[in-house]
């Protein structure tokens, strides 16, 4: 179930929320027993024999964190937590990597020993983010920062449906206080208010940026014979903005739907294209993400602790095992490697210039469009099908296969102009959401004619569902 | 407090008024002229005038641009002497708008042959042909959609369309490049530019093919409103090159096919693998025949009438 489908925004949602705060009035336990049971659910729409897999590892992922904090010496809680992770890399990796691996091995062995049929695998969706949601959980088990231990809310901070099939990536601390929460269960006009314009501002940045904005893109990227230059960089533009607006406006309907709820989720983005440097793209795309990659690998590996080159290789250890995460192919490899490369110039630079607090206009715009190209360069291995697309498509950006000034070309600017002037903001979803939350004076007119702007995005979003044909978003891939 | 309750209430204010808006603007689109829009336009109004001008009884034949392309109304004339009009214009009309159409022409004693291309048994879609047809030439199409028809076609129009169309409103753009597309009939509305060597073949990104349950009903209904007035309908199977027949079309489909004809209680005529032809026969997409496809397919469509004993509106004549 998609959250821009009538099913969900006329079926499902509405019945699980008046369910939510009616349960709540009698049983606070009920209700998030409510909220688990109807994102099972949710889940099960999706794919009912990919069920029981997200059972079964709640299941077990919580027997094995009660048992690494329960009664027993070090080297036990250890041994437990191995076994833990073992189980769930070793599931994400059967069902994500095997055929990867296979197809691998028969590259390179060539007809040596025989070409490997590939295993008829079906991915089940969401597994990335719930597997690394439970890893998370486990090592915090481990060092015992986990306080709060009722199944009924281990088992909705895993499947809770805003988040479950393409994050954010949640952290239990962030989670479980506040399902334990009174306040959490009682209807309130402020998060309703939020939550309404968060997912408004959500399903608008999908519906009319980001779904255009891939046509452009998926015609282009799909035969990208030797394209000119402007259509090279009006695939790659529109990429940028697809996946950008897609999967932001993803996260920004998972929070306002959560606010709904009661239930805060963590900001996942930050206005990434606005960034300065690549360090400040990490800190701004992808937040749960990245934050993951840095407490639960990057920290582990040593982090900046042993010296520069262990840091340099961590960093490229964390982002190559990231292009990873993001899909079983050597185009995402390429994509890791390469933002690992940027941060390790990016860091190289920082030490070169010194510590400085004062930017200039002219090294501030010259870092955004540094950062901004460089991680167009890197999207075109993102999005591309095979090195050879990619390659035609990179030869085209720098002007290898002509300029194209007159040729008849793909049409989209239009779109991309209207993502980058979105984009140049002042104020991005988080930060309205935040103010409407926070509205506690001034003029009823004003707050009302707000809502009647809301309202319209609202409603002519919804109204575009059934011309867009409800495409997924990108992330679910993953 | 005060404040979220005036901003909820602006919301719901916002989401109420927002389809009423748009259904007003959408009357500014009346008339207006676009490249993109006006071959379809000008097609369909040729061709009623074609039909409506046929006082006798006749065979129309419905369905989109492979029926445009693939059977020749002319040629049943010469041939069988049955007064025949080629009704068909563009799948992108979707099968409602192409239902609607026919209703307006079909008299007493026609007979409707109805050959659809594979993607108008699936689930309704919105082509910028529909929405156009209905926003600027054919608002009556758009007057008789229940309200959340009306929603949807409405909600399809994207804003840059939008802004196209006012742009033409205004005189910014109009009709030029549109040579390329205008139609070339004959006087029984057949596409006969269908002979030129030089074209390209355009290949589509096509996966399988499905029965949706709305077409079931949306057949019943026009079968239905077609006996009201006297009109028999026979369901035919659409031209398609074979490559692309082989890789979309399966046996479930078809027996799903079938199923709705048998529902509709509306005669099938041919097979699916009788209208699947080589490259040698088809022309610049897999759906359009070339002169020599639309020869011997009209042939065939003809034979599989008479042998499925079904009375030519000619006979009724006699």
């Amino acid at each position: 179930m998609l959250f821009n489908s009538y099913a969900f925004l006329f079926g499902f949602l509405p019945v699980v929320l008046v369910g939510f705060y009616l349960t709540a009035a009698v049983s606070r336990t009920g209700a998030a027993a409510w909220l688990g049971l109807a994102s099972l659910f949710f889940y099960g729409w999706w794919s009912w024999a990919a069920l029981p897999l997200l059972i079964g590892s709640i299941v077990v992922n919580y027997a094995f964190g009660r048992m690494i904090v329960g009664p027993g010496g070090g080297s036990r809680r250890r041994t437990l937590l191995t076994l833990a992770l073992g189980i769930n890399l070793a599931t994400l990796g059967f069902f994500k990597y095997s055929n990867f691996f296979l197809q691998t091995v028969n590259s390179v062995a060539g007809d040596a020993i025989g070409q490997v049929e590939p295993l008829n695998i079906v991915l089940p969706i969401g597994i990335s983010f719930y597997t690394f949601t439970q890893i998370a959980f486990l090592v915090d088990c481990y060092q015992g920062k986990v306080k709060e231990a009722r199944f009924v809310h281990y088992l909705l901070f895993v499947s809770y449906f805003p988040h479950l099939i393409a994050g954010p990536v949640l952290h239990h601390a962030q989670m479980m206080p506040q399902f334990a929460n009174p306040q959490t269960y009682l209807p309130s006009a402020s998060r309703f208010a939020a939550g309404i314009a968060l997912f408004a501002i959500g399903l608008a940045k999908k519906l009319l940026i980001a779904d255009p904005n891939g046509i452009v893109a998926d015609r282009i990227y799909a035969n990208p014979g030797a394209p000119d230059f402007f259509r090279a960089w009006n695939g790659t533009l529109s990429y940028a903005f697809q996946i950008y607006f897609d999967f932001s406006g993803y996260s920004d309907m998972a929070l306002g739907l959560s606010l709904l709820f009661g239930i805060r989720l963590p900001i996942n983005f930050d206005s990434p294209y606005r960034a300065g440097s690549i360090i400040d793209f990490w800190r701004r795309w992808h937040i749960s993400l990245s934050t993951f990659l840095r407490d639960y690998l990057y920290v582990p590996l040593g982090g900046n602790r042993r010296g520069s080159v262990r840091r340099y290789a961590n960093l490229m250890i964390t982002m190559v095992l990231g292009g990873l995460w993001h899909g079983a192919s050597w185009t995402f490899v390429v994509w890791g490697t390469l933002h690992g490369l940027y941060l390790v110039i990016n860091h190289l630079w920082r030490l070169l210039r010194g510590p400085s607090n004062r930017v200039g206009r002219v090294e501030r715009g010259a870092g955004w469009l540094l950062t901004f190209l460089a991680v167009c360069f890197a999207w075109v291995f993102f999005r591309a099908d095979s090195f050879a697309d990619a390659t035609q498509i990179l030869r085209g950006m720098v002007g290898l296969n002509g300029l194209g000034w007159g040729s008849k070309r793909t049409h989209g600017w239009l779109y991309i102009a209207a993502a980058l002037a979105l984009v140049a903001l002042p104020w991005n979803s988080n930060f309205i959401a935040g103010r409407i939350e926070r509205w506690r004076v001034g003029r009823r007119a004003f707050a009302a004619i707000w809502g009647l702007m809301t309202g319209a995005l609202l409603m002519f979003s919804v109204m575009r569902i059934a011309g867009s044909g409800s495409p997924q978003f990108l992330y679910f891939q993953f | 407090m005060q404040m979220h309750k005036w901003f909820l209430a602006g919301i719901c204010a916002g989401a109420l008024a927002t389809p009423v808006v748009l259904h007003r603007l959408s009357l500014t689109l009346l008339g207006v002229e676009h490249k993109d829009s006006a071959w379809v336009g000008d097609a369909l109004r040729e061709k009623g005038e074609i039909a409506s001008r046929t006082t006798v009884p006749q065979v129309l034949l419905v369905g989109g641009s492979n029926v445009n392309y693939g059977y020749s109304a002319a040629q049943i004339m010469r041939e069988f002497s049955v007064p025949a009009t080629n009704l068909a214009v563009h799948a992108g009309l979707g099968r409602r708008y192409i239902f609607w159409d026919c209703l307006r022409h079909a008299k007493r004693g026609d007979l409707v042959v109805l050959a659809l291309e594979y993607a108008l048994y699936g689930p309704p879609f919105h082509d910028p042909a529909e929405r156009y047809q209905a926003f600027i030439y054919d608002r009556a199409y758009y007057e008789q959609l229940a309200w959340l028809e009306k929603l949807y076609l409405l909600g399809s129009l994207s804003p840059p369309e939008w802004a196209t169309l006012w742009r033409s409103k205004a005189g910014l753009s109009g009709r030029e490049g549109d040579r390329e597309n205008a139609m070339v009939l004959n006087n029984r509305g057949d596409q006969t530019d269908n002979t030129r060597s030089d074209v390209i073949f355009e290949g589509g990104p096509w996966g399988k093919e499905i029965v949706d349950p709305q077409f079931v009903g949306d057949l019943r209904d026009f079968a239905n409103a077609l006996r009201r007035r006297g009109v028999e309908i026979v369901l035919a199977f659409p031209n398609l090159r074979h490559a692309e027949f082989h890789r979309r079309v399966t046996p479930a489909f078809i027996n799903d096919v079938y199923r709705a004809a048998d529902d509709a209680k509306v005669k099938v005529v041919g097979t699916p693998e009788a209208s699947s032809f080589p490259s040698a026969y088809v022309y610049n997409t897999a759906y359009h025949l070339n002169a020599a496809g639309t020869q011997l397919a009209t042939r065939r469509l003809v034979r599989q009438l008479l042998e499925a004993g079904i009375e030519l509106p000619s006979r009724h004549a006699r």
